[in-house]
């Protein structure tokens, strides 16, 4: 019989002895691997309160801007005639039609787009895959990831919400073997590529803008039951050439593609929902979209 | 250096990541090893594991907390593959070694044939518990923060481990003698 002392020093003695060094093969196959997968934005899988830590510099620029917009606002409430509706000068130019949808309330300037910046604000960042800048608008709730793509408030499970940029990408013929796709080279060739995919349900096109750029909206629902891609493969929605790109964030995701052309080559904006995300995320985001500024 | 490696990894630099993985692959390797017995599984779980790693590595916020979470990772993945290897090989029966044990000696072969028998038997979750604190030197406190479960489950299952391997290694040794007479 086996007593309790004994079998703890059998398994210390036995564990202890036995190999311990990796075969090299093990991280040249697994380095390998690795340069054929992008990691992942993440924007469900992260831990949203890690996104919600105030610290105290943040807190201390918060009050700064809140300061300055006040201090601003009273001077224009002061300013003769400054904020009264229908007495500004000749010399005023046309006002904006009103949107329809809440506009997030944008900070004094734009400040750089990154990992874990928080709204409201508006952030100046880098189309994914590119140099090209854009300026976003976000609301309270609302965080940076990376320079290109923001996020709607911390929703767990599928139904959260985020804005992606892109650029240089096609939908893939299949999603599972996006290797070699090529990337379109205007709006109409992506947009024709999203309707060949005949797993998905896609949306007739809209007319729309993106920036100040005339664009093509055009809605599509993945699938729900996403077919699993094996080898440690995820479920591209597009793809780049390499194969990396962005992936489905879980089963019957909603997508939206925006799509422009832009000196000559498509951009595109997408937003990632779920069936379940709160219409409240949804308004916001197209509030979000609608901010989106491109200087290319 | 190891968080300029990962704050670089974590950017996507894949060699950061590769100089950051290869520091711990031999420990990783061995603890993979140990729950798997097997060292071509154990490749395999390693790697999957280091893919997901830098599949995932952007949602890791506490540089601290990598090699713990590597390790979970790596565990995780053993644990699967085990579970899966135990649904394969359910029906198998397992043949009694030739001959008894030597009872003089400590760890023979034949004793290390009751241990490999006797581990087999155990459930996938009994045998990480079992490399971690008897291998890593994991309290149960940190067995149970590396498997994601409360440190009294982690108590409990250790025991309950131990217990099944004891009960397992006796089985085996009556299934040896069994043999032995039989053979």
């Amino acid at each position: 019989m086996t007593d309790q002392r004994s079998i703890e020093r059998i398994l210390d003695d036995w564990f202890a002895d036995g190999p311990s060094v990796a075969p090299d093969r093990v991280l040249d196959v697994a380095a390998n691997r690795i340069g054929r997968q992008r990691q992942r934005p993440a924007w469900r899988l992260l831990s949203w309160r890690d996104f919600h830590v105030f610290t105290t510099s943040k807190m201390v620029a918060g009050l700064a801007a809140i300061v300055v917009i006040a201090v601003i606002g009273i001077a224009v409430v002061l300013r003769p005639g400054g904020s009264n509706v229908g007495s500004q000068g000749p010399s005023a130019a046309p006002s904006p039609v009103a949107t329809p949808t809440p506009a997030p309330t944008p900070s004094p300037s734009p400040t750089v787009l990154k990992s874990g910046v928080q709204g409201p604000g508006t952030f100046t960042g880098r189309f994914a895959s590119s140099e090209i800048p854009w300026t976003v608008t976000i609301p309270k709730g609302w965080a940076g990831y990376d320079t290109d793509i923001v996020m709607g408030p911390p929703r767990p499970g599928d139904k959260g919400v985020a804005i992606l940029t892109e650029r240089a990408v096609n939908v893939p013929k299949d999603s599972c073997a996006p290797d070699g796709t090529v990337p379109a080279t205007s709006a109409e060739e992506f947009l024709a590529a999203v309707e060949a995919r005949k797993d998905w349900d896609v949306s007739n096109r809209e007319a729309a803008t993106i920036g100040a750029y005339p664009a093509t909206r055009i809605d599509l629902v993945l699938p729900e039951n996403l077919p699993v891609c094996g080898d440690g493969k995820d479920y591209m929605v597009v793809a780049h050439n390499d194969g990396k790109g962005f992936y489905s964030q879980g089963p019957s995701m909603h997508v939206t593609y925006w799509v422009a052309d832009v000196n000559g080559e498509p951009l595109f904006v997408e937003r990632f929902s779920f069936a379940e995300t709160p219409a409240s995320d949804l308004t916001e985001s197209d509030a979000v979209v609608d901010s989106i500024e491109i200087r290319a | 250096m190891d968080r300029e490696l990962l704050a670089a990894a974590q950017h996507g630099d894949e060699a950061a990541f590769v100089d950051l993985i290869r520091a711990r692959s031999n420990r990783l390797f061995a603890i993979a090893q140990r729950i798997l017995r097997d060292i071509d599984r154990a490749e395999d779980a390693l790697q999957d594991a280091l893919v997901i790693a830098w599949r995932d590595l952007r949602g890791l916020r506490d540089p601290d907390r990598f090699d713990a979470w590597l390790t979970r990772l790596l565990v995780n993945v053993c644990i699967s593959q085990a579970t899966r290897e135990r649904r394969r090989t359910a029906n198998l029966r397992v043949l009694p070694i030739d001959g008894p044990a030597a009872p003089d000696e400590f760890l023979t072969i034949a004793d290390r044939d009751l241990l490999e028998r006797g581990f087999r038997r155990l459930s996938p979750d009994q045998r990480a518990i079992l490399v971690l604190h008897h291998f890593i030197g994991y309290e149960p406190s940190e067995i149970a923060e590396t498997l994601g479960i409360p440190a009294g489950t982690a108590r409990s299952r250790l025991f309950h481990a131990h217990r099944a391997m004891r009960a397992a290694l006796d089985a085996e040794e009556r299934t040896v003698l069994v043999g032995g007479r039989s053979a």
